[in-house]
């Protein structure tokens, strides 16, 4: 068996959280190390990975050109392993203009899409950039967004295409090109021996049930912010820390009452379609 | 169109109908061209070729790169060259792909291997500034090169693994890519400069005849530059020839060599060039503000004083 299980979500939707879980349940231990974090990488936007696969660097290409060459590059990563690989992504499930989908369905082998509350996802989302929640806001209203790209500056993963919050939701919502899990980030913090569980599956993994409540101990908001306090994030190394706290319904509280109707306004089909709104 | 123009890069005598303004003229003997660049058409190699990745096609001597948009290569042999653009032949756009992914094709194809280099001479030889795209090597470059160290080529270097008196490093031209920000770091005014393609900030600075080695030197010291995220995993550390030998990112294009049937290639030119220099494994941290206290430290490993 080969392939990539998608560990999917839209930015700041609890994806790292989960990826810490799962590198718990393989560690067996008590503790988890943040910046050991191996499990669930973003190969898929790997820059060497694509400029020797290719034979042609993506630092003198355009965006089209990198994403139309892209599912080439994961079809390469996962014949080349020649077992499952587990890979973290935020890219919405998009079809490129030739009709090929940006992450193949015939390189893949399963796939979980963890979704958050957009307006949860808002406040977050503008601490992590940098920005206020109405730019934020605007970044999630954003047909064609696409990350990690400077035409000024070389950045060191791949241009990530995220859409718009409701497009990479729905994309993944849609039974094309592959089924995928969905899991809402709101269930996984309520229940998370059990979401976890059943992610597990859907990930092709398997552990007794004692190492999974064992990973879910380990993997305490309260317990990674901590370390991230002491010893920093590799995967945030600038710009202020990663883990916020995580909160289910948190936006009350942050958002203003028009941004959050425009959250509403501008993503209410997606939000129904999971219970976000009635 | 202007008559073709003789040139020099990596010690062949280049006759090219592409505009390469960028490569020294030749002023050597009369030989006849080693490497031919003429405009034509080049199409498909047909049902019996082998692709290498989306863009490459392989068959018997022959290897095609396409680029969508920009132009078709066909290299023939290790002396024969035809582009079929897209654009005005005489673009940057054009020359990015042929001083780059077919610049390595030729390199494989007669015996040189290509690194994924910039190299400055120091003390007589060359120190190289190996690792894959965005770690910094032009940069680097460019900051030694503002040390008064000549430049003897950015981003691809030549390795001569079978010269006579050990192994040989071949110029290109004088010539750096830089990034916007980096070029920003440096003090250089990207005002005027050529762009490498029209929508990308990266900009082609030309570098002064007295700031080039335009003869080949022996290896002094090879750096590989890593990045990291965290200042604790930051730092230099010895690379023994064992060690050494298995960081193909050292190498360009080594996928594509191995496709083209160049393993013996790859591992004798790795193995002679690592006999022959240190090596080293700096890890670091994504900062152009440590740039200066990085170019003392591998000038050092050169056996440089703090030049």
């Amino acid at each position: 068996m080969t392939g990539i299980y998608w560990l999917a979500s839209y930015p700041k939707s609890g994806n790292t959280w989960l990826r810490l879980m799962v590198q718990a349940c393989l560690a067996g231990s008590d503790d988890v190390d943040i910046n050991a974090l191996s499990f669930g990488l973003q190969h898929a936007h790997h820059r060497p990975l694509f400029d020797e696969s290719v034979g042609v660097p993506a630092a003198d290409l355009d965006t089209g050109q990198i994403l139309a060459w892209r599912p080439f590059v994961v079809r390469a990563l996962a014949e080349r392993l020649g077992r499952p690989l587990h890979v973290k992504t935020h890219d919405m499930r998009l079809r490129l203009p030739g009709g090929e989908w940006l992450l193949p369905p015939d390189a893949t082998a399963g796939a979980v899409y963890l979704v958050r509350d957009p307006r949860d996802v808002a406040p977050s989302l503008a601490r992590h950039m940098g920005v206020g929640v109405d730019e934020a806001i605007d970044l999630m209203g954003r047909h064609d967004a696409c990350l990690s790209r400077s035409v000024r500056r070389l950045t060191t993963l791949l241009p990530e295409y995220w859409g718009s919050w409701s497009r990479n939701v729905e994309s993944w919502l849609a039974p094309t090109p592959f089924p995928a899990r969905v899991v809402r980030y709101e269930d996984l913090r309520a229940d998370p021996e059990g979401g976890l569980a059943g992610i597990l599956g859907a990930l092709g993994l398997a552990f007794p049930r004692h190492a999974v409540r064992r990973a879910v101990a380990a993997t305490g908001l309260e317990r990674l912010k901590a370390q991230e306090a002491v010893e920093g994030f590799a995967e945030r190394p600038r710009g202020g820390p990663f883990f916020g706290d995580g909160r289910v319904g948190g936006w009350a509280g942050s958002l203003t009452a028009r941004q959050a109707a425009r959250v509403e306004a501008e993503h209410g089909n997606a939000m129904r379609r999971l219970g976000y709104l009635a | 169109m202007s008559a073709p123009a003789h040139r020099h890069l990596f010690g062949w005598r280049l006759r090219s109908e592409v505009p390469l303004p960028e490569l020294l003229p030749w002023d050597g003997d009369a030989r006849e061209p080693d490497v031919e660049v003429s405009l034509g058409s080049a199409p498909g190699l047909g049902a019996g070729a082998t692709a290498f990745g989306p863009a490459f096609q392989i068959a018997g001597d022959r290897v095609r790169l396409s680029v969508p948009g920009v132009a078709t290569y066909l290299v023939e042999g290790g002396g024969r060259v035809v582009v079929d653009p897209q654009v005005d032949p005489g673009a940057p756009d054009i020359r990015v792909f042929l001083l780059g992914s077919v610049l390595s094709v030729l390199c494989y194809k007669r015996g040189l291997l290509p690194l994924h280099a910039s190299a400055v001479e120091v003390g007589g030889r060359a120190l190289l500034l190996a690792g894959e795209s965005g770690l910094g090597k032009s940069t680097l470059a460019a900051a030694l090169v503002a040390r008064g160290h000549r430049l003897l080529s950015d981003d691809v270097c030549a390795l001569d693994p079978a010269a006579p008196g050990g192994p040989l490093l071949w110029p290109s031209f004088p010539r750096l890519k830089l990034w916007e920000d980096a070029a920003r770091q440096l003090s250089v005014g990207t005002g005027g400069l050529e762009r490498s393609r029209v929508q990308l900030h990266k900009y082609h600075l030309p570098v002064g005849p007295g700031r080039f080695r335009a003869e080949p030197l022996p290896p002094a010291h090879v750096v590989l530059l890593r990045r990291v995220a965290l200042p604790r995993d930051a730092g230099p550390r010895p690379l023994g020839p064992l060690d050494g030998c298995v960081r193909y990112d050292m190498v360009h294009r080594w996928r594509l060599g191995l496709a083209l049937g160049c393993r013996a290639l790859l591992f004798a030119g790795m193995t002679r060039l690592l006999r022959a220099a240190g090596a080293t494994d700096m890890a670091r941290v994504d900062d152009l503000d440590g740039l200066p206290r990085l170019a003392g430290q591998v000038l050092r490993l050169a056996g440089a004083g703090d030049a």
